[in-house]
C-alpha cells in the first residue's frame, strides 16, 4: 500500500518536472525570438543566457502557493490522480502546439488538463466558472491588446527619435537594449512560471503526507524545478522561436528592443498589480505591436490568426486530454491505472518528436527567410 | 461586469505598461541619439569623420542610461518581492 503510493507520488513530480521542462522549451521564443531574429544574439547564446536566467529566477523568490488552479476549480476535491492527468493535459497540448511551431500559454494548457480531468472526475460542480471566467478567459483577451498597444507606441516613439541616427549605429545601440529587456523578461519567466511547478509538486506531497499542510517547499524541489525549466529553455524551441522571431513579423533592432521592454513592462505590472497574464500572450501583443508601430514593417496576420486559434482551442483541447486520460486511469484503477496513462504520454511524446525531426528546426536554419509555411522551413543545408 | 474585470487594475497595468514598456525605450533612443551626436548630418558619419560630442550631448545621454538601468533595477527588485 504504501509502496504502491510512492509511486504514485514519484510518477506525479517526474511528470510535473516534464512539465516544467516543456514549460521551458516552450517560452525561450517569448524572451529570445527577436534577438534571435535580428543577430543581436546568437542563437546558441540567446538559449545559454535565457537559461541561465531563469534558472536564477526560479531562485528569486519563493513565495510558493501549495495551490493549483487556485479560484478556478474547487480545492478540496483535488486528488493526485487528478493532479496527474492534468499535467498529462498541459504536456500533450504543449508538445502538439511546439510541433506545429505556435506559441501558446502553458499554464492555460496546465489549466485545462486541470479542469478537464476535475470534470471528468468530479463534474461541472467542482470547478469555478466564474473564476475561470474572469482569471483566464477574458485576461488571455486583454493581454495581447495590451501588449500590443504598449509596444506599437513604442517602436513608433523609438523611429521616430532616431530617424536621423544612421542605421548602423542605430542597430547596433539597440542590440543592447534589446538583450537587456529579453533578460528581464527571462528572469520573470523563471520566478513565475517555475513556481507554477513547485505549487503542484508541495501539493502532491501535501497529498503523500511528506510535507504538513501550509509546510515550504523543500529545498529539492526548488532546485529539480529550476533545473528542469533551464534545461527546456536550453534546449529552445526552435519551432516556436522561428515563427515568432521570423514569421510573425519582420524584425529589426529597434521594435526587438521596443516589443521586449513592453513584454517585461506589462509582465512585471500585471503580476505586481494582481492581473494574471499569460506570458506567452503578453510577448506574442508585444512582438506583433512592434510590426504595427513600424511604418512598412511586414505583419503576417494569417500567422497571428493561426496563434490565436491555437490559444482558443488551448483549454478545451488540454481539457479532453486531461477528462480522457483521467478516464483512463480511473477506469484501470489505481496504481496501474496512473501507469497505463504515464506510458500513453511518453508514447505520444516519442511520435510528436519523431514527427518533428521530418522537418527540423536547429539554431542552423532558425533564421532562414519565412516562406508561406507553418514550423517546415527549407531543410538544414548540408555541412552546415 | 465589475464581477469579471476590475477595470481599475487593468487601466494601472496600461499606465504602468506604457510609462516603463513605452516611455523608457524613448529614453533609450534618446541616450542613443545623444551619442551618435545628432546632427543631422548622416554625410559626416558615412565619411569616416570623427564627430565631436559636446558635454551636453554626453551628459543627456548618461542620465538617459542611468534612468534606463534604474528602472532595470527597480524591474529585477519587483522580480525579487513578488508577493
Amino acid at each position: 500500500m504504501y509502496v504502491t503510493e510512492l509511486i504514485i507520488l514519484v510518477l506525479v513530480v517526474a511528470t510535473a518536472l516534464a512539465f516544467d521542462f516543456t514549460n521551458g522549451f516552450h517560452d525561450t521564443g517569448n524572451a529570445m525570438a527577436t534577438s534571435i531574429a535580428t543577430g543581436a544574439l546568437k542563437p546558441k547564446v540567446a538559449v545559454a543566457l535565457s537559461a541561465v536566467l531563469n534558472l536564477v529566477g526560479a531562485f528569486l523568490s519563493l513565495a510558493v502557493a501549495a495551490a493549483i488552479a487556485k479560484d478556478l476549480v474547487d480545492q478540496n476535491a483535488i486528488t493526485l490522480p487528478l493532479i496527474f492527468c492534468g499535467l498529462v493535459g498541459g504536456i500533450t497540448w504543449n508538445l502538439l502546439t511546439w510541433l506545429l511551431g505556435l506559441p501558446s500559454s502553458s499554464s492555460h494548457a496546465l489549466i485545462g488538463g486541470i479542469v478537464g480531468a476535475m470534470i471528468a472526475g468530479v463534474g461541472t460542480s467542482g470547478v469555478l466558472w466564474t473564476g475561470l471566467a474572469s482569471k483566464v478567459v477574458i485576461p488571455a483577451l486583454m493581454a495581447p491588446v495590451i501588449a500590443g498597444l504598449v509596444a506599437g507606441i513604442g517602436t513608433w516613439l523609438v523611429y521616430r527619435s532616431t530617424r536621423r541616427v544612421p542605421e548602423g549605429n542605430r542597430e547596433h545601440g539597440f542590440r543592447w537594449g534589446q538583450v537587456a529587456s529579453a533578460s528581464l523578461v527571462s528572469l520573470a519567466h523563471g520566478t513565475n512560471d517555475a513556481q507554477k511547478t513547485m505549487g503542484v509538486i508541495l501539493l502532491a506531497l501535501i497529498a503523500y503526507g511528506s510535507v504538513a499542510p501550509g509546510g515550504s517547499v523543500p529545498l529539492w524541489v526548488v532546485v529539480a524545478c529550476a533545473a528542469a525549466i533551464a534545461l527546456g529553455t536550453y534546449v529552445g524551441g526552435w519551432r516556436i522561436i522561428r515563427t515568432l522571431g521570423k514569421g510573425l513579423v519582420e524584425i529589426e533592432s529597434p521594435q526587438g528592443m521596443s516589443a521586449e521592454s513592453s513584454s517585461a513592462a506589462v509582465i512585471l505590472a500585471s503580476s505586481h498589480f494582481g492581473l494574471s497574464l499569460s506570458t506567452t500572450h503578453v510577448a506574442t501583443g508585444s512582438i506583433l505591436g512592434s510590426g504595427v508601430g513600424r511604418r512598412g514593417a511586414t505583419v503576417r496576420w494569417g500567422v497571428a490568426g493561426r496563434m490565436v486559434t491555437a490559444w482558443v482551442l488551448t483549454l478545451p483541447a488540454a481539457g479532453l486530454v486531461g477528462a480522457c486520460t483521467y478516464l483512463v486511469a480511473d477506469a484501470i484503477g489505481g496504481l496501474a491505472g496512473i501507469a497505463a496513462v504515464f506510458l500513453l504520454m511518453l508514447a505520444v511524446a516519442g511520435v510528436m518528436s519523431v514527427r518533428a525531426r521530418r522537418s527540423p528546426v536547429t539554431s542552423d536554419n532558425v533564421n532562414e527567410e519565412w516562406a508561406d509555411e507553418l514550423a517546415s522551413p527549407t531543410p538544414v543545408p548540408a555541412g552546415r | 461586469m465589475s464581477d469579471y474585470i476590475d477595470l481599475a487594475v487593468v487601466g494601472k497595468v496600461i499606465a504602468a505598461g506604457l510609462l516603463f514598456g513605452a516611455v523608457l525605450p524613448l529614453v533609450f533612443a534618446t541616450g542613443l541619439r545623444a551619442l551618435s551626436a545628432d546632427t543631422g548630418d548622416t554625410a559626416s558619419y558615412r565619411s569616416g569623420f570623427q564627430v565631436t560630442r559636446s558635454p551636453a550631448a554626453l551628459g543627456l545621454a548618461a542620465v538617459c542610461f542611468a534612468v534606463v538601468a534604474a528602472s532595470v533595477g527597480f524591474g529585477i527588485y519587483l522580480i525579487m518581492h513578488k508577493s
